[in-house]
């Protein structure tokens, strides 16, 4: 069996490798549909406003008079330099801006993340046990009312009872604006605040926090639960779990000690799979509780028909899980006696 | 007494056609579950208002769905108007109804489409293996990567909004899983004893694909597409959030939502009610894909009898 330290090492190699050819492959597609499919592209890189003057300037600034390859390799180059072109209404660089908001959306979808295993596992450890009986259905049709609900309808629904009703959460923004501001250490105001000590700027933030990161998870933490439920059943009917049982172990020691322990290793891959669907989410919700990160940049973005700012947000959001898939493989491995490394 | 009724059950099986049979199974696996039962029952209604809006609209609407001023802006729901009326004074029954061909429409093709495109590129690729088989991952890989809402959002800006571009922005994004998927099932069924049987005996390789290997996906598929026409219907309901889907003043669910979403402190049901009308969509289809998978899966449908 190959599980030494240098095994580990060539299999995270590769890894990053296969990951490389994939950030290629997000910025062909990208590329094809911006440029290729596009009925009109200098137009949609000039922005809907620009002058014929302002055109020209874009087709030679993007080259797009050029062959397609020479404008792929100019958007290759481009996006691995950190270039993502400029916005068509102020001319400023794009990445910069992504960069200053990328903390508020990583405290958010770190928290969703926080609150979906904190609630979707135990859920379906919960089901699981309870296999068929009414606990079990009872469970399924509150991750199913989450899958099915459409983010910006959960968010609304929300706002109106924590707010308007119980008027105890506020609907907007990361901070109150009343509170002694903490200085930018990580961007996180929630960690920042706790690194200063700050504790009316912590509350606050936490308070911020709770209703969009709760809209966030409840929309995906169904999958959490249901991963868990199918995974504990597939290891109830083994082995070491009959010998767990038949030594006389308590239900619970059975259920939460032996079956969870392993049925966690495939929830994990699982909650990296959900990185997409989180920042998809993230959109609407960052839009709806004014969140200033990446979400609402891109929501503005479409509502002003800013491609190239659109284009950057999709490239920046598929390398985001794709790293999240990467550290999910690893986990895996390291996690799992089974896997060979290398 | 055992005796007489394992008798009795085998004729009433020889006596009864399959279709009887196969209606009586789906009423036992129905009945087993309520939640199973609920779901049958919404897509029933989803489909028969579908169809009746489709067919007959004019007589099943009380209003025109476009219409000003039909009823009082504003007002909440009464006998007049069964869900209150909008900021414009629309009746918000018959645009919710007036939605559902719409909505139903879009969540079929989309889904529809991105299972034969996927499906077809899964079995290829896991039938033909080796490097056919490794590039058309890889491929999907990429997609897979992209979160579908974004690139579904970029391609309908770069393409413009209509409701043809938003099928074509959707069905980009959502093949991929179903390549993953095809791929798979493909890899259990092709090495299975009938299949090795059936190239002993000379079958040529495409017979094999098309009535060996597809037919036993075939099932799969098709319940995981049932359940995902709730997925597109949610994900294009929030691509006209973004203001990328449908134009106003045409009903749709998503819009209508997004148009009202300044009254939900003091109105709420404008928002709400075609916000369920989605939620309901949603969770109808996942639950009818669980009935069906038990309908056709043999194996549990045996258990059930």
């Amino acid at each position: 069996m190959k599980r030494n330290f240098w095994d580990l090492l060539l299999f995270i190699v590769k890894r990053v490798a296969v990951m490389l050819l994939l950030v290629i492959g997000v910025t062909f597609i990208t590329f094809f549909f911006s440029h290729i499919m596009a009925p009109d592209p200098a137009r949609l890189w000039a922005g809907r406003r620009a002058n014929a003057a302002r055109i020209q300037e874009i087709i030679s600034l993007y080259h797009l008079n050029q062959p397609y390859y020479v404008q792929y390799w100019y958007y290759l180059k481009g996006i691995f330099t950190g270039n993502f072109g400029v916005d068509p209404s102020t001319g400023a660089p794009i990445l910069p801006q992504i960069l200053s908001r990328f903390p508020a959306t990583l405290e958010l979808v770190l928290a969703s993340v926080v609150i979906m295993v904190v609630v979707g596992i135990p859920l379906g450890a919960i089901a699981a046990s309870r296999n068929g009986k009414a606990t079990d259905h009872v469970i399924r049709a509150f991750y199913l009312s989450g899958w099915a609900t459409p983010s910006f309808l959960g968010a609304l629904v929300l706002v109106l009872v924590f707010t308007y009703y119980l008027n105890i959460l506020p609907p907007y923004g990361i901070i109150s604006p009343f509170v002694t501001q903490p200085p930018a250490i990580t961007g996180m105001p929630i960690l920042d605040s706790l690194l200063t000590g700050n504790v009316p700027a912590f509350l606050s933030t936490v308070q911020h926090l709770i209703l969009p990161a709760t809209s966030l998870a409840f929309l995906n933490f169904g999958i959490a639960t249901r991963m868990t439920r199918a995974s504990m059943l597939e290891v109830f009917p083994l082995d070491y779990v009959k010998t767990a049982r038949s030594k006389g172990l308590s239900e619970y020691a059975v259920v939460y000690k032996h079956a969870l322990r392993n049925a966690l290793i495939s929830t994990v891959t699982v909650l990296a799979l959900l990185t997409g669907s989180l920042l998809s989410g993230d959109v609407v919700v960052e839009e709806i509780f004014g969140w200033p990160g990446i979400g609402s940049y891109a929501f503005n973005a479409v509502q002003t028909e800013n491609f190239p700012e659109i284009i950057a947000v999709t490239v920046v959001f598929s390398i985001g899980v794709i790293i999240a898939n990467l550290i999910a493989d690893i986990l895996y491995a390291v996690l799992d006696p089974k896997v060979e490394w290398g | 007494m055992n005796g007489t009724l394992s008798t009795q059950r085998e004729s009433i099986s020889k006596s009864v056609s399959g279709a009887k049979n196969l209606a009586i199974s789906t009423w036992r696996i129905l009945r087993s579950s309520p939640l199973s039962l609920l779901g049958f029952g919404l897509v029933m209604l989803y489909v028969v208002v579908a169809i009746l809006v489709l067919v007959a609209g004019k007589f099943v609407l009380p209003y025109n769905p476009l219409q000003l001023n039909a009823g009082r802006p504003l007002s909440p729901p009464s006998f007049s108007h069964l869900f209150g009326t909008d900021n414009l004074g629309r009746d918000i029954f018959s645009r919710v109804l007036a939605a559902t061909p719409l909505d139903l429409g879009i969540g079929l093709a989309v889904s529809t489409l991105a299972m034969v495109i996927g499906g077809t590129i899964g079995l290829v690729s896991g039938f033909q293996g080796g490097i056919v088989d490794s590039v058309l991952m890889r491929i999907t890989d990429i997609f897979l990567s992209i979160p579908s809402l974004i690139l579904a959002m970029a391609i309908s800006v770069a393409l413009g909004p209509s409701i043809m571009h938003s099928v074509e922005a959707l069905s980009v994004v959502w093949w991929a899983s179903y390549a993953r998927l095809a791929r798979g099932q493909t890899l259990g069924v092709k090495n299975q004893l009938y299949v090795v049987a059936a190239r002993a005996s000379g079958t040529k390789e495409h017979i094999i694909l098309g009535r060996h290997v597809l037919r036993n996906i075939f099932d799969t598929l098709f319940i995981y597409m049932t359940m995902d026409i709730g997925t597109v219907i949610l994900t294009f309901s929030t691509l006209s959030f973004l203001g990328v889907g449908i134009q106003p003043p045409t009903p749709e669910w998503g819009s209508m939502v997004i148009n009202a979403n300044y009254y939900i402190s003091t109105q709420p049901w404008i928002p709400l009610i075609p916000g369920f009308a989605i939620f309901f969509s949603v969770f109808a289809f996942s639950l009818i894909g669980d009935v069906l998978r038990d309908i056709l899966d043999p194996k549990t449908r045996k258990s059930m009898l």
